[in-house]
């Protein structure tokens, strides 16, 4: 054994290992036996197991270290938002449709040139319409199988 | 999609006490987590499992903050400096306990060495072979560093002690 010349030397050494349970079990039960012992070293322990506690409170007590969780974990902002967006897209769609509507059926009550005109615009916006929707199912598609999907902030 | 479901923010207070020790600068270290955060939202190749990625979160949070010193020209001048650090606390006063405040100034004496060390471990929780990890040592140093790092911390500790019952005196 090395340590028979000096006992707390080797045991202080170790001391801050066996506070956080990182040695092996007869180490641990060889430190334990010398705490009982020793009330130099068990003085030391005490103070570092009450210093390790201190630390742990004195550096992450603070007002300023937790506003981003909790910032982004406010739920009246989200279900704000969620409202938000409902009513925006659902306003979209109310006033396209109507206007679209009233639209197509001017041009139908027309006749000659304009009539021609008007289907023509149809056409256009109806095509830019479909090219959307083409996109638009590529796309969910595409997010079906994306690997980083869980990743949200 | 709420908050929680993001594997990365549980860490944040702890990552921030880190760069924090590191920097010792409350802007300079929120600017690093945000550094870390984006990294955790675009890296391509991010750990699965849970203990690897806090591992991995802490390496990329210190990593960041020895490359912003290293911008600052700091790195080496720091060692010698650090002597006549004024410690500028931006912690409000009233809520802490005149104990913490003697804490949060005797880790500011430490060396930067020893700072990160005793944030992984006594605020972060890591376990040895993490710390090991984090700071790419192996584990027989992490333990005597860790010692040595307490051990300054307690003489410190008692200095501020000493230095505080002189003055009621």
């Amino acid at each position: 054994m090395n340590s028979n010349q000096s006992p707390c030397l080797d045991v202080q050494e170790k001391l801050s290992a066996y506070l956080d349970d990182e040695l092996t079990q007869q180490e641990q039960q060889r430190i334990y036996l010398h705490l009982q012992n020793c009330p130099n070293c068990k003085a030391l322990a005490d103070d570092l197991l009450q210093m390790r506690g201190d630390l742990k409170s004195a550096v992450l007590t603070s007002v300023d270290t937790e506003h981003l969780p909790r910032v982004l974990a406010d739920r009246p902002a989200r279900r704000l938002a969620f409202v938000g967006w409902a009513l925006v897209i659902a306003a979209v769609l109310l006033l396209g449709g109507i206007v679209s509507w009233q639209f197509i059926r001017e041009v139908f009550s027309e006749s000659g040139v304009g009539r021609w005109l008007g289907i023509g615009v149809i056409a256009f916006y109806g095509g830019l319409f479909l090219l959307f929707l083409s996109v638009l199912r590529q796309r969910l598609i595409a997010r079906k199988t994306d690997k980083y999907k869980k990743v949200q902030l | 999609m709420t908050t929680n479901t993001h594997p990365y923010l549980q860490w944040y207070n702890g990552g921030l006490a880190l760069a924090r020790s590191i920097l010792r600068c409350n802007q300079a270290a929120q600017d690093i987590l945000q550094t870390a955060f984006t990294k955790t939202l675009t890296g391509s190749r991010l750990p699965t499992d849970e203990a690897a990625q806090r591992v991995w979160f802490f390496k990329v949070i210190r990593n960041a903050c020895i490359d912003s010193l290293r911008f600052q020209q700091r790195f080496q001048a720091e060692e010698s400096a650090e002597l006549f650090a004024t410690t500028i606390d931006e912690i409000d006063p009233i809520e802490q306990s005149e104990r913490q405040q003697w804490v949060r100034q005797a880790l500011l004496q430490l060396t930067s060495e020893q700072r990160e060390i005793l944030v992984l471990r006594d605020v972060n929780e890591l376990s040895y072979a993490d710390i090991a990890q984090v700071l790419q040592l192996n584990s027989g140093t992490v333990m005597s560093r860790l010692h040595r790092a307490r051990l300054a911390m307690r003489e410190q500790l008692l200095n501020l002690d000493r230095q505080s019952s002189l003055v009621q005196r």
